[in-house]
């Protein structure tokens, strides 16, 4: 009885991710978003010795992060499923960086190019007993 | 770095005899992944992500709580 009803749930929820606005369809259980931020490290300027000719200055980073995710909860509540896809842009990230080329070797901030992280997160709550 | 975890909650009935506690048994990082090496300029600076990924490995606990 209980798996019947989860299959028919399932069933809406796919319904009101592609039909968010369906009217037909009880999508007070199912939650879809999506969010967009942009983040920003300041520039800087690093006290290094001048005389090793290496540039002191340190361009701003700038992080564009995306979010694509699901929340559900089926089964009268005693299940919920929620599932994201995550994509974060790091533009000129700010590293420590150990500078190996120049005597002696010198430690300071550098810009090391873009960074990227995406992946996938998945999380299921059952509550299959009263308790 | 992919981890899995699992957490199994269990909480007594306040009516019954036991009642208030809650028993539960968690699993983290079930497949006891490693994160993964990143490039660094400094010889003992840490080789992994170290803000976003532990180096733990899996961890179990087990817990007994009581409410009252």
């Amino acid at each position: 009885m209980v798996s019947v009803d989860v299959r028919g749930r399932l069933g809406i929820a796919a319904l009101c991710l592609l039909f968010p606005a369906a009217a037909w369809a009880d999508c007070e259980d199912v939650h879809a978003y999506y969010s967009y931020s942009r983040g920003y490290k300041s520039p800087g300027i690093n006290l290094v010795r001048q005389t090793l000719g290496v540039d002191v200055f340190v361009k701003p980073e700038k992080v564009d992060a995306f979010e694509l995710g699901v929340k559900s909860r089926l089964a009268e509540g005693a299940v919920e499923l929620n599932g994201a896809l995550f994509w974060t842009k790091d533009q000129n990230y700010q590293a420590n960086y150990a500078n190996t080329q120049v005597s002696p070797a010198a430690y300071y901030i550098a810009n090391v190019g873009t960074l990227r992280s995406r992946g996938v997160e998945l999380d299921a709550r059952f509550a299959p007993v009263e308790g | 770095m992919t981890t899995l975890d699992l957490t199994a909650r269990y909480r007594v009935d306040t009516e019954a005899p036991l009642g208030g506690l809650e028993f539960s048994l968690s699993i983290e990082n079930l497949f006891n992944d490693k994160p993964d090496p990143i490039a660094t300029s400094i010889p003992y600076d840490t080789p992994y992500d170290s803000t976003n990924y532990s180096p733990v490995g899996r961890m179990i606990a087990f817990g007994i709580t009581r409410q009252w």
